[in-house]
């Protein structure tokens, strides 16, 4: 009995150090944290510097920036290149060609030269002959470097950011420190979407072409203007081939499109449209703001009249009203409100010189309005049947309309009736 | 210290011999001690059951852990007689379930109480010494080892926080046997 009362002694003495001095007696409190966790996907510098050349007609499958050069449509497929068609008969519009440009987003034209970004690069390609495309010149580096959230940038080892992989995780945490950094490892690529940009205006001479509405690059008197939110990046191309970066310039509000007149540009941003002098090159001199609560902002101009349109919505993160607004922009440090114009959820927009003014209202369809009196702006015809996001005016009766769904074109010479000559599908997208 | 004594008292009571138990019947008993972990704190549980076959008891108990965050244990008891006299050692295997219960001051993220609580395991194992003090009822001392633990959960926008708790500890406990 003794010898087997030792053994429970011997046996408990032992097991309970081992156990004190051990993790098992460890008690916690673990806070778990879901998250997602974005690792960044890059493509090497020499890969995208290769990859810009003709490569045949493909399908189009998202609506992006639309440019119209002579009898060419320019539509950008954003992020992969620009698809080019054929537009000499309006009622039979061709795909002819497609433009390998990785990562662009926005485009130009002067003198058959396109401007295009490729990430962090401005390309140049020659358009005289749009079937054979060739990249003609290169601006390495003309971009600011994208900085995502918590430093990742593109490198010169690793390339440029083309994307995330997502995945699930759960975050552990001690319930006793205080106010855990989870987001020291949370990356939202929601906000991380590069966006380097163009627009051109609607005045300019043939040689340059126009440009939608939503346009980020503008060409103004021998300049390129590219806005990227509070930068605007600027390139003399003077010689159409070989653009030159000149300054990155600091805007004074938020810009999103860019309309360039006189000399002037038009920047619509989130929280109102500025106005910029651009007559030194050097430099834009701010000359004023119209603001308003918040909204998605394209603006167009025509002889001290500025057409803003403004949208509420969840990508606009705004519940601002849906209006039309009309400005007096002869003075450009004053601009001021004349009226606005309820409408149902506008984005772009085009004025022809005869005074038809289009408003492309999204899925609730092409608004055409009569537009002569700026005081008393009336609704001709609203279409329904298409979704349109951006317009440019081909001359007065002829609007190019992009949407969710396709690129239409439509003879509005009678507004009650417009009249569609035709339609090249995309794959669906949401807008 | 405490230990000290705790393991000088089990040693004094493994010496003590008395008679046989009964065959079966109803029992039941309460304890308090503490577990000695990380932390130091109160524990208590009490059972009621069905003893047999001399050496078998087995039965179903609730139980209270003031850790630094309050739970309620509810458990299966089986406890195993080494001997079949009256004063001996025995077994201990508890298993079942936990309950959070915290007070106000102990609720995670800002002492706002959890949108959701999740009962969490209760596993429970050790060695006990009953001290026979006639009629069938006894004191009894134990050493156990205990694991549990729980969660709870913290609705934001959709989305939740999770806080898990686990605890490992060493429980010693003194009740009384009826």
């Amino acid at each position: 009995m003794n010898h087997t009362l030792h053994c429970f002694r011997t046996i408990f003495g032992v097991a309970l150090f081992a156990l004190i001095q051990s993790s098992c007696l460890k008690q916690s409190c673990e806070k778990l944290v879901p998250a997602k966790l974005y690792r960044p996907v890059y493509l090497p510098l020499a890969e995208i510097r290769s990859a810009v050349k003709e490569t045949g007609p493909q399908p189009i499958s998202q609506n992006g920036k639309i440019y119209l050069y002579g009898n060419y449509i320019f539509i950008n497929e954003v992020g992969k290149g620009i698809h080019v068609i054929d537009n000499a008969d309006p009622k039979n519009p061709n795909v002819v060609s497609f433009i390998n440009v990785p990562g662009n987003t926005d485009l130009a034209m002067k003198n058959n030269t396109l401007y295009a970004d490729s990430y962090i690069d401005l390309v140049a390609i020659d358009i005289t002959n749009p079937r054979q495309a060739r990249e003609v010149h290169r601006v390495n580096n003309a971009f600011p470097r994208v900085v995502y959230t918590f430093n990742f940038a593109q490198s010169d080892s690793l390339g440029v950011i083309t994307g995330f992989t997502e995945k699930d995780t759960v975050y552990h945490y001690n319930c006793n420190s205080s106010n855990p950094q989870i987001l020291d490892r949370y990356f939202d690529s929601y906000s991380n979407s590069l966006s380097i940009a163009n627009s051109s205006s609607q005045q300019a001479p043939q040689a340059i072409g126009k440009a939608g509405s939503m346009a980020t690059f503008g060409l103004l008197n021998n300049h390129l203007y590219s806005i990227a939110g509070f930068t605007a990046t600027t390139f003399n191309v003077t010689q159409s081939a070989r653009p030159q970066r000149e300054k990155k310039l600091d805007l004074r509000a938020f810009a999103e499109t860019i309309f360039p007149y006189k000399h002037y540009l038009y920047m619509g941003g989130p929280t109102g449209m500025a106005i910029y002098d651009a007559i030194n090159t050097d430099t834009l001199q701010f000359k004023g703001i119209y603001q308003h609560i918040k909204g998605c902002d394209p603006v167009i101009v025509e002889n001290d009249l500025a057409y803003v349109t403004l949208r509420s919505g969840a990508i606009c993160n705004t519940n601002t009203e849906n209006v039309l607004d009309v400005l007096d922009v002869a003075d450009p440090t004053n601009p001021k409100l004349m009226k606005s114009y309820g409408m149902s959820g506008p984005y772009g927009l085009g004025l022809a010189t005869d005074k038809k003014l289009v408003v492309c209202e999204g899925v609730n369809g092409m608004r055409l309005l009569d537009a002569k009196d700026p005081l008393n702006i009336s609704t001709i015809q609203l279409v329904t049947s298409v979704a349109p996001t951006d317009v440019i005016h081909e001359g007065n009766d002829i609007v190019l309309l992009v949407g969710n769904d396709g690129l239409y074109q439509f003879d509005i010479k009678d507004m009650r009736h417009p009249n569609l000559l035709s339609k090249i599908n995309f794959s669906p997208k949401s807008l | 210290m405490r230990l000290r004594y705790i393991l000088l008292f089990l040693a004094l009571a493994a010496g003590h011999e008395s008679i046989a138990q009964t065959k079966h019947g109803v029992y039941g008993f309460a304890e308090g001690g503490v577990s000695v972990g990380e932390n130091t704190n109160f524990i208590a549980r009490a059972a009621v059951g069905y003893r047999f076959a001399y050496q078998w008891q087995v039965g179903l108990g609730a139980g209270l852990n003031a850790a630094f965050a309050r739970h309620v244990p509810l458990f299966t008891t089986v406890r195993y007689d080494l001997t079949k006299k009256k004063s001996t050692f025995f077994l201990i295997a508890d298993g079942g379930v936990t309950m959070p219960w915290l007070m106000d001051d102990q609720w995670p993220d800002g002492n706002s109480k959890a949108n959701k609580q999740h009962w969490g395991k209760y596993l429970q194992g050790g060695l006990g010494y009953r001290l026979n003090t006639g009629d069938g009822a006894a004191f009894t001392f134990a050493a156990t080892y205990m694991h549990s633990g729980f969660k709870l959960e913290y609705l934001y926008y959709g989305s939740s926080n999770d806080y898990k708790y686990v605890f490992n500890q060493l429980g010693f406990t003194v009740g009384f046997f009826f």
